[in-house]
């Protein structure tokens, strides 16, 4: 079966500047959230024929379709349409674009993907349940926090197991520990299903530098949809800038002394 | 004059639990009984306040209305979205349905949090399927849940299938007086800022942030009635989980008290480890930066750092870490932060109310020996 993992970006290094209400994210850094890291890692666990890596991402930031596939996905489809800020932090628009490129891309072959900037060969929307795995790195920089997965599953008339901290595979079963109110549950999935991976899943590393390269050299296929109206309306941005505190420095004539010193300042906050 | 809504002379004693319940001022007491003005929007929220049931509503169950506001609670879960929804409830003159997959021993402590029903939704479907399918049934004209494991698997999936717009995590709600709109302010980037959107639609989806939203209303006063709703064509398609290991999910940062973080100025994963102790010296959970976390010293669960999210302890200690941008935005809202670090220049410096100039990993040893 094929997996599809699902990308989105985190502003690493923010430099966003907000004025009056409006946001320039233009100078911030992106790259690959951790738990779509750790989404890829059990895209391989779950022994998947080919796994896309499938994101509606600006074509800027390409670069994380390259992390993509320098932690293991075979291929990388980038939905093309640009999306405004009302569509793109809307978990329903996403989800719904998603849900079409999965239906189109697990209907067409794998074949030679078409030079990047081209689409990819797809196949017209099928109503019936799709049969693929899809995971998504939970609450990462997506603007639902987590709802794209489940999304996604009701879309696709799949399951969804929710909050995974691991996966393992054998003899076509999945077996999958997943968070619930209550404690850890263990599901065991025999057929397509939505996983969506927790920050408790272990997260690869570094991707050695053969698969950077390669990475580096392969194509980023896109394909088209059209997106779906927003269904959330935007009535502004306020900032939760952090505050300047006042540093006071704290010493004592030793190591034993200066602690001394601080738990009385931290008793006198009544923090501790 | 109002014709759903009517007053039993003989059981109301004029207490005035109904005015107050009123948001349109349509209620009076005249002569020790209650009487209903020509404003009256029947509405009902008077009928569940009246304690001893001189109010009765045609047509519909005394404790909900159609189009009210419908609270998903799980089982074993925090009744707080009730609570939050009964505020939304009163201003827009409507009423909350607590909504439940099984048939409650105590229906009292939901009419406590708020509630004015407790809705409950039988048939052989996942609880996603059964509040779809009553959801298309009934219409209600939003429908929250407390932002746990369940509510954040099961309401996505109801808004994707009604095609409604969903606010996750809101962190503030703002009902529009006598109107079905709600404005929710929720965190934007991560938290570092937060955009109030207004969703579209007929019934709109929302979970809330259970820090923001902790508060659980305990009007013991409150009446209900419980009222089932049979749905035996809802669809099954969450699996059931084979087994449960009941275990105490740590306090996840965004919700701990005292945050006890390393980075890679403590030198060493040894020196690292040893937070773990200083964490529960002061009952906390340990943090960390993103350094510390690339050199597998800690778990991505353990991350300090805006691009997961914003932290709200009352203590934050930072053991040799820096303090990038963005993970001085995640601890923005800490009460107090303390900064040990040797380095002259470090971000964190900035932010810090106390700052030990010195080495790390030496501190950590002295307090872990205090």
């Amino acid at each position: 079966m094929k997996a599809f993992v699902c990308l989105s970006v985190s502003f690493s290094t923010w430099n966003i500047l907000w004025s009056m209400g409006a946001l320039d994210t233009s100078e911030a850094q992106r790259e690959l959230p951790v738990m779509d890291r750790s989404a890829l890692a059990m895209a391989k666990q779950a022994g998947a024929e080919e796994i896309i890596a499938l994101g509606w991402v600006q074509a800027t930031d390409e670069s994380v379709f390259r992390q993509g596939l320098a932690f293991g996905a075979n291929r990388a489809v980038r939905i093309a349409q640009p999306l405004d800020e009302a569509a793109a932090t809307d978990p329903l628009v996403v989800a719904s674009g998603l849900a079409e490129a999965i239906r189109k891309l697990a209907g067409a072959d794998s074949a030679p993907p078409g030079a990047a900037g081209e689409p990819a060969k797809a196949e017209p929307a099928k109503a019936e349940p799709a049969k693929v795995l899809v995971f998504c790195g939970e609450a990462s920089a997506e603007f639902g926090r987590g709802a794209v997965g489940p999304m996604l599953a009701e879309l696709l008339g799949i399951p969804v197991v929710t909050s995974a901290r691991a996966l393992e595979a054998a003899g076509g079963v999945l077996t999958v520990q997943a968070w619930e109110d209550d404690g850890v549950a263990t599901f065991k999935l025999d057929g397509p299903a939505v996983v969506t991976v927790g920050a408790d899943a272990p997260a690869p590393g570094k991707p050695n530098m053969m698969a950077a390269a390669k990475a580096m050299r392969a194509p980023i296929e896109t394909i088209d949809i059209e997106p779906r109206p927003a269904s959330l309306r935007p009535r502004g941005v306020t900032s939760n800038e952090q505050r300047r505190r006042g540093k006071e420095p704290v010493a004592g004539s030793n190591l034993a002394e200066t602690v001394q010193v601080l738990f009385g300042r931290l008793r006198e906050r009544k923090v501790v | 004059m109002p014709e759903k809504i009517k007053v039993l002379s003989e059981k109301c004693d004029g207490c005035g639990q109904c005015l107050q319940a009123c948001a349109f001022f349509a209620v009076d007491v005249v002569e020790g009984k209650a009487v209903l003005a020509e404003s009256c929007v029947e509405c009902g929220a008077c009928v569940p306040a009246c304690p001893t049931g001189a109010l009765e509503m045609a047509g519909e169950g005394a404790g909900a209305k159609a189009g009210g506001i419908w609270v998903f609670v799980p089982e074993g879960t925090p009744l707080a979205a009730i609570t939050a929804a009964r505020a939304v409830a009163d201003e827009q003159g409507t009423t909350v349905s607590a909504v439940v997959a099984a048939e409650p021993t105590d229906p009292s402590r939901y009419y406590a949090a708020g509630a004015d029903e407790v809705l409950v939704l039988k048939g052989p479907a996942d609880a996603a399927g059964l509040l779809i399918e009553a959801a298309r049934k009934e219409g209600p004209s939003a429908v929250f849940g407390l932002g746990l494991a369940t509510a954040r698997r099961v309401l996505p999936r109801v808004a994707a299938a009604l095609g409604s717009s969903y606010v996750a995590l809101a962190d503030e709600l703002m009902p529009a007086y006598g109107e079905k709109t709600v404005d929710a302010n929720r965190p934007y980037y991560s938290g570092r800022f937060r955009t109030r959107v207004t969703p579209s639609g007929k019934t709109a989806v929302f979970t809330l942030d259970p820090v923001a939203f902790a508060a659980v209303g305990r009007d013991a006063g409150r009446r209900g009635q419980v009222r089932s709703l049979e749905l035996p064509d809802a669809v099954r398609r969450d699996p059931d989980p084979v087994s449960v290991e009941k275990v105490a999910r740590e306090v996840p940062l965004a919700q701990a008290r005292v945050v006890v973080a390393g980075g890679p100025g403590l030198g060493s994963a040894e020196n690292f480890a040893k937070l773990a102790a200083l964490a529960a010296k002061l009952g906390g959970v340990v943090g960390a930066s993103k350094e510390a976390v690339d050199l597998g010293w800690a778990k991505p669960a353990q991350l300090v750092d805006s691009s997961v999210g914003v932290i709200y302890p009352n203590l934050y200690l930072a053991f040799g870490i820096d303090g990038s941008t963005t993970h001085n935005a995640a601890i923005a809202k800490a009460r107090v932060a303390v900064a040990v670090n040797d380095k002259p220049d470090v971000g964190i410096l900035g932010v810090a109310d106390f700052v030990i100039a010195q080495d790390p990993a030496a501190v950590l040893e002295a307090m872990l020996a205090r």
